[in-house]
């Protein structure tokens, strides 16, 4: 039962699967998904919810414009492989964009959330002792999170 | 005590021999028609950090081996069991029924394709004579006005990108959906995404959305990158009352 959707094959490759335990990949779906009762207790979700407000970036942009721009100027037409002359494209050639320079806010966030790695990742599967050192890690970032700590409280009674 | 309630799960679906949050145990609160899973916490008011995430999502994966999951939103808490009876359970009885019925041997896969940028951004110039002709004349005065030409020919891209991940993601739509039973189709959150959505799967036919999956990344490789993840608790197929 449980088995068989888990341990299916790892395929040929062309596709990069993720089990569902590892938080980066289930993030997104987490965060503003799920059944909402009307009225509930809401624990203070701080730093998620502001993230999640984050993530809806504008694409147009005049930042984005102006990335876009430097970019296409850098673009060499004539280089197929996109590994000479595009130091910034580089990275990005690397995969889903979690380290990549123009990883979208989401991504930056995440990282500011639970750290960037992904061999990180894989440690949490089985490891407990890292709990109250990433709780802390949640709220560590600026004044403005930590001012509105409180804003996401209770509605009870409502 | 206040109660996090992590999801609703069948009447009879045995609980999850996994700690809750804060290393609580989890326990079933059982009605006839559904059953939800909590576990106590200590103050109505927690922060949820990298742990209490994982303790989330590790106690829907567990559930999920058993039977139908409705996961509920990340952080709700309720005053008490009875509150949990009152509120989710009873109050919308025959609904969590029909929705653990309807959703009884299928699982929710996350799909995402994400653009190699390189490719991306030459493709854009290659097809738009537009983008070229600007990107030649910023080449020749690069040092001077600048910024407009640049804010010009920026804008020309995005164009050309969002008009290509447009038929990227029509294109992978029509590949994938015919596969799934139901798909969520969420906003791109940064500008190489050409599609995140979210497929509800079959379980005894959830290996032709892979071969599909498999054949279309195939097609795409080296221009657009895949990343899948399942099997996931029905996340974006659940709603009480058609709020979504």
């Amino acid at each position: 039962m449980s088995a068989m959707a888990m341990t299916r094959a790892p395929g040929s490759g062309y596709v990069q699967r993720s089990s569902s335990s590892g938080l980066v990949d289930v993030l997104d779906v987490l965060l503003d998904k799920g059944l909402v009762v009307d009225v509930f207790l809401r624990v203070s979700l701080v730093d998620i919810e502001l993230l999640t407000v984050d993530a809806r970036i504008v694409i147009a942009s005049v930042d984005t414009y102006l990335r876009f721009a430097e970019a296409v100027n850098r673009l060499d037409l004539g280089d197929t492989s996109s590994s000479v002359g595009l130091p910034e494209l580089v990275q990005d050639v690397t995969e889903d964009g979690a380290q990549s320079k123009t990883k979208g806010v989401l991504e930056g966030a995440k990282e500011t959330l639970f750290g960037s790695s992904k061999d990180d990742e894989d440690e949490d599967d089985d490891n407990g002792s890292s709990r109250s050192k990433s709780t802390q890690r949640s709220g560590s970032r600026g004044g403005s999170r930590q001012g509105s700590r409180q804003r996401s409280s209770s509605s009870r009674g409502r | 005590m206040p109660e996090y309630v992590y999801a609703i799960v069948e009447s009879s679906a045995p609980t999850p021999d996994r700690p809750g949050i804060a290393g609580r145990p989890l326990r079933a609160i059982r009605t006839p028609d559904a059953a939800a899973l909590v576990s106590s916490i200590d103050a109505e008011e927690l922060t949820l950090g990298r742990a209490e995430l994982l303790a989330h999502n590790e106690v829907l994966q567990a559930a999920l081996e058993t039977g139908p999951v409705l996961p509920m939103r990340l952080g709700t808490v309720m005053a008490d069991d009875d509150d949990i009876r009152r509120r989710i359970l009873d109050s919308n009885a025959a609904e969590l029924h029909a929705q653990l019925t309807r959703l009884a041997g299928t699982f929710e896969g996350e799909v995402r394709a994400v653009y190699d940028e390189a490719a991306l951004l030459r493709e854009a110039v290659q097809r738009d004579p537009h983008i070229a002709r600007l990107r030649a004349r910023g080449d020749l005065r690069r040092s001077r006005n600048g910024y407009l030409e640049s804010v010009t020919l920026g804008e020309a891209v995005a164009d050309a990108v969002e008009r290509i991940r447009q038929s990227d993601a029509d294109m992978l739509l029509a590949e994938l959906t015919p596969h799934c039973l139901e798909v969520r189709v969420s906003p791109p959150v940064h500008e190489r995404i050409a599609l995140r959505a979210a497929f509800l799967l079959d379980r005894d036919h959830s290996s032709e959305f892979d071969d599909a999956l498999e054949s279309v990344a195939r097609s795409q490789a080296g221009r657009i990158h895949f990343r899948y993840t399942a099997p996931l608790a029905p996340h974006s197929f659940v709603a009480l009352g058609g709020a979504a």
